[in-house]
C-alpha cells in the first residue's frame, strides 16, 4: 500500500494533492461518524464548500469541478501552494460547517430549478426509445414512467461526460434499471434517459448505454436559460407530441443553435466508439 | 496579416487554456507542449501565454502580408521562409509577402509559431473580428469534440485561406530598416541560446527522444492498487498505442489489476492517469472530459505532460516516481527562467542595433 497523504479538513472531509496545482477534497469513506452521509448529504456538503470557495473567487483559482462526493480544485501553483489553498478551504468550511443539514436543505431548495419539457410519446424512427423494455423489466405501466419521472424535481449531482450533461438523481426505485446490454452508437440530441439511480438529457448526439424514455425539444448547448450547475434542480414536464413539434420548430428557428446542432452530429459521429472516452455515461 | 496557405493535419491557435470551464463540463484545452509554447513567447520577449499557432505533424504554410518577428519552437523540423531554410528556436524577421513553411519533421510532433504581435482574428474577407470576440472561457483554443472555441467558434482547426490580422507591437519598427531588424533577430537568437540552463535545454530536447522518462506522482486512488502492482507500474515500459489525441493517450503494457473498477465520478486533473477496465493506463490530456468513474493511479507532472506533447504512437514511456512538491518546484524554476528570458529578449528588441553588437 502506498502512502497518499490525506489531510483532514473536517469530520467528513479529507483533502489530498492530485497535481502540482490540484487538490481533491473527498468525503472520507472511513469517517468516524455513523451513519455515513447519504449520497445527497455528501453532495450537499461538497456543494456548500464549493459555493463558499466560488464566492471567495480567489485569483489563483483556475477551475473547480464538483461531483458526487469530490471537489477538484485547480489552482495557479506559481501564486500559491497547497497549504495556502487548504487554509482558504478551512475558512470556507468554518462558514459552511456552521450550517446545519436543515440549512443546507434550504439552500438546495433556494437553488435554481430548470424546467425541461419532455415528450414521452415520440415513436421509433427518428426517436428511438426503451419505454417498452423498461416497463417489462420493472413491471410498470408506461404511464407510470411519465408520472414517476415528472412527479418531483431531481438534483444535479455532477456535470461532465460532455458539456452541460447533468447527472440527475436520485430516481424513484421503480424507475431504476441497469444500462443497456448493447449501448447505442448514437443517441440523438435531446434524448432523456435513465440508468441506475440517475437520469439525464443528452445535450448532443453521442454514443450511450442508458434507457431512453423521452425527448426534449430544447437545445441544451449554449442555451442561456439552461446553464446547469451542480446543486441546481431539474423538473421535467410532460408535453404532447404536438407541443414537442412546435417547440422544436422554435428552437430550430434560432440559426446559431441549429448550426451548433448540425455540427455536433458530425463530430460526434466520428467519435462514436472512441475508446478514450471513459464509460461513466 | 497572416494568410493560411496550407493548414496541414491540425493547426490552431492555442494559449494557456480555459478558466472555469470544467465546472460546466467543457474541457480545459491549452497548448499540448506548454514548455515549447512558452519558450516561443519568451524568445519574442512577450507574455509567456500569448496566443501562438500550434501545428501538429507539420505540412503547414502561411503567408505574412505585413512584416513581423516570428519564431518556431517545438519539434525538430525542416523550416523555410520563401524556400530558404532556417532553424527552430531562431527568431526571424519576416518581411511583407514572405511565407513560412513547416516542410517536414525530423523528430517530435508539434510546433509552435510564435508571432510578436497583437492578433486579431477574421474570416475570409471580413476583417472586423476582434480576438476577444473569439474567446471561449477566456481562451482562443478550439476543442473539436465539443465544437467550441477557436477562430471559427466551432472547435474546428485553421483552414486554408483563413486570415489573421495583427498589429506588430515592436516599437522600434518605424526607424529601422529590414536589415537592422534581421540583425536584432539574430542577436536575440545568439544571446538567448547561450543563456539557457542545462535543465531547460534537457527539457526542450526531451520531447524528441523516442524513450520518454516521465515524472509521475501517486495520487487519487493509488491506495486501491497493491504494492506489487505499483512496483510493476514504475518498472514497466509502456508503449503509446494508436489511440492518442488531444483528449488522452492510451498506453499498452502489463495490465494493472485493481479490485475496484468503477467509482462515483470525480474531477479529472491535467495529467491524471486513469486505469480502464482492461488495466491499461490512459493519460488524460488537455481536451480530456472533466469527470470520470475509472480509478486514477496518480498524475504526470506538468513538465512531463509538455514532453508527452511531442510523443507519437509506438514510442515508449517509463514513469519516474516523484512527488508533487518536487514537480512544483521544478515548474517554478522553469517558469522563472522563461520569464527572465522573456524580459531579456524584450530589452534586446528595444536596444538600438549599434550598441547591441557588443552583446
Amino acid at each position: 500500500m502506498t502512502d497518499i497523504r490525506q489531510i483532514r479538513l473536517t469530520r467528513y472531509l479529507t483533502v489530498s494533492r492530485v497535481g502540482e496545482g490540484a487538490l481533491l477534497v473527498e468525503l472520507d469513506p472511513n469517517a468516524d461518524v455513523t451513519p455515513l452521509p447519504s449520497v445527497l448529504e455528501s453532495n450537499q456538503i461538497i456543494v456548500s464548500l464549493w459555493q463558499y470557495l466560488k464566492e471567495n473567487s480567489p485569483t489563483w483559482l483556475l477551475d473547480s469541478v464538483a461531483s458526487y462526493k469530490t471537489l477538484l480544485i485547480e489552482y495557479q501553483c506559481f501564486e500559491i501552494d497547497h497549504y495556502g489553498v487548504i487554509a482558504v478551504l478551512r475558512e470556507c468550511l468554518n462558514s459552511s460547517e456552521l450550517s446545519t443539514a436543515d440549512e443546507r436543505l434550504e439552500a438546495t431548495a433556494a437553488s435554481k430549478i430548470h424546467r425541461i419539457p419532455v415528450c414521452y410519446a415520440l415513436e421509433d424512427g427518428d426517436y428511438p426509445h426503451d419505454r417498452q423494455l423498461l416497463s417489462q423489466a420493472n413491471s410498470i405501466k408506461q404511464t407510470d414512467i411519465i408520472s414517476l419521472h415528472t412527479q418531483s424535481s431531481f438534483r444535479i449531482f455532477a456535470i461532465g461526460f460532455m458539456p452541460n450533461f447533468a447527472y440527475l438523481g436520485e430516481l424513484p426505485h421503480a424507475l431504476r434499471v441497469p444500462r443497456l446490454k448493447n449501448p447505442r452508437v448514437a443517441v440523438p440530441a435531446g434524448a432523456v434517459a435513465i440508468a441506475d439511480n440517475q437520469t439525464a438529457v443528452y445535450p448532443a448526439r453521442s454514443p450511450g448505454g442508458w434507457h431512453i424514455i423521452g425527448y426534449t425539444p430544447i437545445n441544451l448547448l449554449n442555451h442561456p436559460h439552461y446553464e446547469f450547475q451542480v446543486g441546481d434542480s431539474v423538473q421535467f414536464e410532460s408535453i404532447s407530441e404536438a407541443g414537442f413539434v412546435e417547440q422544436l420548430a422554435i428552437a430550430q428557428s434560432v440559426p446559431q443553435q441549429k448550426v451548433i446542432d448540425e455540427n455536433n452530429q458530425s463530430v460526434l459521429d466520428k467519435n462514436a466508439g472512441n475508446d478514450l472516452r471513459a464509460a461513466d455515461d | 496579416m497572416i494568410r493560411i496557405r496550407q493548414a496541414g493535419f491540425w493547426a490552431s491557435f492555442v494559449d494557456a487554456g480555459r478558466k472555469h470551464a470544467q465546472s460546466r463540463g467543457y474541457s480545459q484545452s491549452g497548448a499540448l507542449d506548454a514548455l515549447s509554447f512558452n519558450y516561443a513567447n519568451a524568445l519574442l520577449g512577450q507574455s509567456l501565454n500569448r496566443a501562438a499557432i500550434e501545428v501538429t505533424a507539420g505540412h503547414f504554410a502561411c503567408e505574412f502580408n505585413a512584416p513581423c518577428f516570428i519564431v518556431v519552437t517545438g519539434a525538430d523540423a525542416e523550416l523555410s521562409i520563401n524556400g530558404k531554410a532556417f532553424d527552430i528556436n531562431t527568431v526571424i524577421y519576416v518581411k511583407s509577402g514572405q511565407y513560412l513553411k513547416i516542410v517536414a519533421l525530423r523528430s517530435g510532433l508539434i510546433n509552435y509559431i510564435g508571432i510578436k504581435a497583437k492578433l486579431r482574428f477574421s474570416l475570409d474577407n471580413d476583417l472586423s473580428g476582434n480576438i476577444s470576440d473569439h474567446l471561449f472561457a477566456g481562451s482562443v483554443c478550439a476543442v473539436a469534440r465539443e465544437k467550441t472555441g477557436g477562430i471559427h467558434k466551432d472547435g474546428s482547426a485553421l483552414r486554408e485561406k483563413d486570415l489573421i490580422d495583427f498589429t506588430s507591437d515592436h516599437v522600434a519598427d518605424a526607424c529601422l530598416n529590414a536589415e537592422q531588424l534581421s540583425d536584432i533577430a539574430l542577436s536575440i537568437t545568439k544571446t538567448s541560446a547561450v543563456r539557457l540552463s542545462p535543465m531547460l535545454l534537457d527539457l526542450l530536447n526531451a520531447g524528441g527522444k523516442s524513450e520518454k522518462k516521465i515524472p509521475f506522482s501517486l495520487a487519487y486512488q493509488a491506495n486501491l492498487f497493491s504494492a506489487q502492482q505499483l512496483t510493476q507500474f514504475f518498472n514497466s515500459r509502456y508503449t503509446i498505442s494508436k489511440h492518442i489525441d488531444r483528449m488522452g493517450m492510451r498506453l499498452q503494457g502489463k495490465a494493472l489489476v485493481c479490485d475496484t473498477q468503477t467509482l462515483a465520478s470525480q474531477g479529472i486533473t491535467f495529467g491524471a492517469v486513469q486505469v480502464a477496465g482492461d488495466g491499461q493506463p490512459i493519460i488524460m490530456r488537455n481536451d480530456r472530459q472533466t469527470i470520470g468513474g475509472y480509478p486514477i493511479i496518480g498524475s504526470v507532472s506538468k513538465l512531463g505532460m509538455a514532453i508527452l506533447g511531442q510523443a507519437t504512437s509506438g514510442q515508449e514511456i517509463v514513469f519516474m516516481q516523484t512527488d508533487f512538491e518536487t514537480s512544483r518546484q521544478k515548474s517554478i524554476l522553469v517558469q522563472i527562467e522563461l520569464q527572465n528570458l522573456s524580459t531579456l529578449c524584450a530589452r534586446l528588441f528595444k536596444t538600438p542595433s549599434r550598441s547591441r553588437s557588443t552583446e
